[in-house]
């Protein structure tokens, strides 16, 4: 049987989260990337290990299919097969980072590369934090792009990095337009894993799947003309009063590993 | 809980933290990634007591919280709840069998996904009728599915002489 007394501080711990979610989300979120400060030097400790047993993982996969090898080659193939997938790692690298300086030397904004240091701890929300911050010239609510099209928006800044808000996350939302009919929606996360969800298009809307979908500009974040995604499925809103579209990002997100930080001024989003 | 075990135990938890935040994105099956955090709290809810659940839920819930981006103390109450129940019911718990034990982190999944949609529902996240479908079901089956290894692992880590 429970003492009244620790029922009733059982029932004080209970509370406590509950008043932690009425701070406002301002301090919050700051106390939020202090912590993940602290904690970076051991993230950044676990990316390299996460790096690592990938790689392991491919070379001894690499050596179980040469198992039935005679014994020197079996050794030379699984030496020369560990160095290409080295070279091979390093050659796509290398081919990420060429797209993105090219990207970089062509945009008229000052871009900011970034490595991901870490995902989001939920599957309910989609951010991942990156090695900048403040001292790199990171500020809140700067656009993310890729040259494949829009990552997505930061959302809080430390000295040395940044939490940045993807695309597919439900509470990002993008002033948007369909490229082809100029049609204006506002662009979200759906929730859904890898889609996007385009709404507020007109009940006869004009636009059809494979269509892009690009930032309207409007709304001082984003620059006009960032590419979102192409429109995969139209369909209509219950009510009646408006069609969506589900949009399929142009950027992968299960595959980021660099980004761009885009430092506009509001003047220069129109 | 004393000593060595102490210091295995609070490494655990930080091997669990970079599990959840950097090593669950390369192993995401269709986006979706199993909760680390969850299984490290219904094991040791499981071994311990109430007290133990709830604090150990209040910590990795608040932790959860901070390496996300929605709202600080969402998470802490869920998992809060959920290692108080767990820790309340152990004695009265099966956790022997690889089924049961599957059953177990599911069901505590659920809870908590429900739990952490409803209060969210009021806060933040847009009201989706198929969030159950597509986010709650499959990380609770993946997460159940991940768990049998780790509690293997956890039981000869922590407890090799029962």
């Amino acid at each position: 049987m429970v003492s009244p007394k620790r029922v009733i501080l059982i029932i004080l711990l209970l509370c406590l989260p509950l008043l932690i979610i009425i701070i406002p989300r301002s301090i919050s979120n700051k106390a939020k990337i202090n912590v993940v400060s602290l904690l970076n030097p051991a993230l950044k400790a676990g990316s390299f290990v996460g790096f690592n047993l990938k790689q392991k993982s491919r070379k001894s996969q690499t050596l179980d299919s040469l198992i039935n090898e005679r014994d020197i080659l079996k050794k030379k193939v699984a030496d020369l097969s560990g160095e290409l997938a080295e070279l091979k790692e390093a050659s796509i690298e290398n081919e990420r980072l060429r797209g993105l300086l090219s990207f970089k030397k062509a945009s008229r904004y000052k871009l900011i590369p970034a490595q991901i240091i870490a995902g989001d701890s939920t599957n309910w929300h989609r951010t991942i934090i990156i090695n900048k911050g403040t001292e790199q010239g990171i500020k809140e609510n700067m656009p993310v792009v890729l040259p494949e099209g829009l990552v997505g928006k930061i959302i809080q800044v430390d000295k040395n990095l940044s939490r940045v808000m993807l695309m597919i996350d439900p509470n990002l939302k993008v002033s948007s337009l369909v490229q082809d009919s100029r049609e204006a929606g506002i662009v979200e996360g759906s929730g859904r894993p890898g889609l996007c969800k385009m709404k507020y298009l007109l009940p006869q809307t004009t636009a059809r799947p494979g269509d892009i979908v690009i930032s309207s500009g409007l709304g001082e974040i984003y620059p006009k003309g960032i590419i979102i995604g192409r429109i995969k499925k139209i369909e209509k809103d219950s009510s009646g009063l408006y069609s969506y579209a589900w949009i399929e990002p142009a950027v992968n997100f299960s595959k980021l590993e660099e980004v761009l930080c885009m430092a506009i001024k509001p003047s220069l989003s129109f | 809980m004393h000593g060595n075990k102490t210091i295995s135990f609070v490494l655990v938890i930080f091997a669990f933290l970079i599990l959840q935040v950097v090593i669950s994105n390369s192993i995401a099956v269709w986006g979706i990634k199993p909760d680390f955090f969850l299984i490290a709290l219904v094991f040791f809810s499981l071994e311990k007591n109430l007290r133990f659940g709830l604090l150990l839920g209040l910590i990795l819930g608040l932790l959860k919280d901070i390496f996300s981006g929605g709202i600080l103390g969402l998470n802490a109450f869920a998992f809060g709840l959920c290692g108080l129940i767990a820790g309340r019911y152990a004695k009265f718990i099966y956790k022997e069998g690889i089924f049961s034990q599957f059953i177990i982190v599911f069901c505590s999944s659920i809870f908590v996904g429900l739990l952490y949609y409803l209060l969210s529902i009021f806060t933040e996240l847009p009201v989706s009728k198929d969030l159950f479908k597509v986010i709650i079901l499959p990380v609770s089956a993946y997460t159940g599915v991940v768990a049998l290894p780790i509690f293997w692992l956890l039981r000869r880590l922590f407890y090799r002489e029962k």
